[in-house]
């Protein structure tokens, strides 16, 4: 099965029209499974078999703990495009099951990039068996993921290079499912000190709680709590470098690198809204018409911003000004695509169209991941100040 | 590690009874003891006032194959419908100014900042302007009704970006937004 490359993608070469096309394909199940796990977010082990389930957490894990018969014939390199061409055609099916989902998660390139060998076997060797999650525990309550003013502490436990975490951390993806997660902690005053540490879920002094969310059930938006849990100096990630090199300079990093695919995924998401109501109404004409193909114009056009900052990404530009702008394009297209399609399917569409209503729910979700639209407006802004906004001169062309 | 799980039924059945309350009230005002139905014959109300018909999510119940309410009873439900929305917007303008003067960031609160503060006026006026036009009942028509309807969607859109991920719990007002929407498209989004 094939589908047609999306408007405004840069997908250029054989292995990013293979990534789309497999992921197109293992997304057929997805629409499905969303629509379970919307019911029932603990259902998620009935479905870690399909193909959708096996490339995502086998994609993001380093070669050596990989089973490459999940990856569907793809050799991923583990660029920032290849992430986005493949959670955008995952997404087509169902974004919310990407965030159910098993594996490394947002924590994948902080312990790449930062972690000592044995920082990383630990991670992902916890990572291969079917069933076992990760989280990334950087929001905190009444902070958002305002990683300067963190709260949660790490204080000297006694002997040297030992520490006790304590702390909430809120709005986090699978954190009362996961075994193993980075957890961001303050030791000392200022930006650096800032650490981001390795922890196993099973200490008693670990306890989570999942959040009831109006949509993305399936992510298990959780709070939870850390107890004078014991902190090795080997579980301080990236304690070989110095502290301006680790802790909050490597939370950013997995940001920004992430963010592209978070965008990705909205554009999925709302392109399987248009081709719905296409599917539901074939017979649109006029205005109504109009007003589709003109939303279809502007996801290619966010599609085109989201691939461009994955290819700065790629040759090493973190532009967290323009990365942050297309994740917030990527929100509002989002949701004013399923409000259209809301319009143009008629009366009663979000009782008549139960798929509609769960995407229409699940959309509003990515609006506080990984910073608000005004978070992000007031980064744009730095950027034109700093004269970094715009990543070329403006054109003379009409 | 101790997990506390929550379950299906907690969520459908469990909240909302705000905008619920409201929308079986505008029911009982238009139609006392009935059920207005849209031109399609579908109804919506609470679960608690519809115990026969399966709930959907937030103890909202569905029923279909109704006789289509006669023009003017939509009319009057409509009018109820926006007025029940302004309520409740005015109500969560009130959360939204508490919540984001009890959270700080960088030395202030979040109400201090002029971001925030031009788009809760922004709700405002948005919210005054649809007051003024049920009040002075000018076009009255089924096309009019709906893009009052979007002009509140919008301004429903504009404070729940306001409240962040709290706004997406189901013990916040993101519910009762979210329940004036599903209203909204069974009786509002009507052109004639």
């Amino acid at each position: 099965m094939t589908s047609s490359i999306p408007a405004g993608a840069r997908i250029e070469d054989e292995t990013l029209r293979t990534i789309h096309h497999q992921c197109r394909a293992a997304a057929a199940d997805l629409p499905e499974v969303g629509m379970a796990l919307d019911r029932d977010p603990d259902s998620i082990p009935d479905f870690l078999h399909l193909p959708a389930f096996r490339i995502l957490k086998d994609s993001a894990m380093p070669r050596e703990y990989r089973e490459p018969e999940n990856l569907l014939g793809v050799e991923f390199a583990g660029t920032c495009l290849e992430n986005a061409v493949m959670l955008e055609a995952i997404s087509y099916g169902d974004p919310g099951t990407i965030l159910a989902n098993q594996g490394p998660g947002l924590s994948r390139d902080l312990v790449i990039a930062l972690g000592d060998q044995a920082q990383r076997d630990t991670f992902f060797t916890a990572l291969v068996p079917e069933g076992t999650w990760s989280f990334f525990g950087l929001t905190e309550p009444e902070k958002g993921s305002a990683a300067l003013e963190l709260e949660t502490t790490l204080t000297p436990a006694g002997e040297a290079g030992h520490w006790l975490l304590n702390g909430e951390k809120r709005y986090v993806g699978n954190g009362a499912r996961s075994q193993i997660a980075v957890v961001f902690a303050r030791r000392a005053p200022g930006p650096w000190g800032v650490e981001a540490v390795l922890i196993d879920t099973d200490h008693p002094g670990f306890s989570g709680e999942l959040l009831p969310m109006i949509g993305l059930r399936g992510a298990r938006i959780s709070r939870m709590r850390f107890d004078n849990i014991p902190i090795a100096p080997e579980q301080i990630i990236g304690r070989h470098r110095p502290p301006s090199r680790r802790g909050l300079y490597g939370a950013l990093q997995a940001l920004f690198r992430f963010r592209p695919g978070l965008g990705a995924m909205m554009l999925g998401q709302a392109q399987a809204v248009v081709d719905y109501v296409l599917n539901a109404r074939p017979n649109l004409t006029g205005l109504d018409l109009l007003r589709l193909a003109e939303a279809n114009d502007r996801l290619a056009a966010v599609r085109r911003q989201v691939h461009d900052i994955a290819i700065e990404a790629d040759n090493g530009v973190l532009n967290s000004h323009r990365i942050g702008a297309v994740k917030m394009r990527a929100v509002r297209v989002g949701e004013q695509t399923t409000l259209l399609a809301a319009e143009l399917l008629g009366p009663a569409a979000l009782v008549e169209h139960p798929w509609l209503e769960k995407a229409y729910r699940d959309m509003r979700g990515f609006e506080f991941m990984e910073g608000t639209t005004n978070i992000h407006k007031l980064s744009v802004f730095q950027g034109l100040l700093k004269g970094d906004y715009f990543a070329t001169a403006p054109s003379a062309a009409a | 590690m101790t997990t506390q799980l929550s379950t299906p039924d907690a969520i459908e059945l469990g909240v909302a009874a705000g905008y619920l309350a409201l929308l079986d009230a505008a029911h009982d005002r238009v139609v006392p003891g009935g059920l207005v139905a849209n031109p399609a014959g579908i109804a919506i109300a609470s679960a608690r006032r519809l115990p026969d018909a399966p709930p959907t999510r937030f103890g909202l119940a569905v029923v279909r194959d109704l006789a289509p309410a006669e023009p003017d009873t939509l009319a009057a439900f409509g009018a109820e419908l926006l007025a029940a929305h302004r309520t409740l917007l005015r109500d969560t303008i009130d959360y939204a100014i508490a919540r984001l003067d009890g959270r700080t960031s960088a030395g202030t609160t979040l109400l201090n900042r002029q971001l925030v503060q031009g788009a809760l006026a922004e709700v405002a006026l948005a919210v005054r302007d649809e007051e003024t036009r049920a009040e002075l009942e000018g076009v009255a028509n089924a096309a009019a009704r709906r893009y009052r309807f979007h002009a509140l969607r919008t301004a429903n859109r504009e404070l729940l970006r306001l409240l962040g991920a709290r706004g997406f719990l189901t013990d916040s007002p993101g519910v009762d937004l979210h329940l004036t929407e599903v209203a909204g498209s069974v009786y509002l989004e009507v052109t004639a």
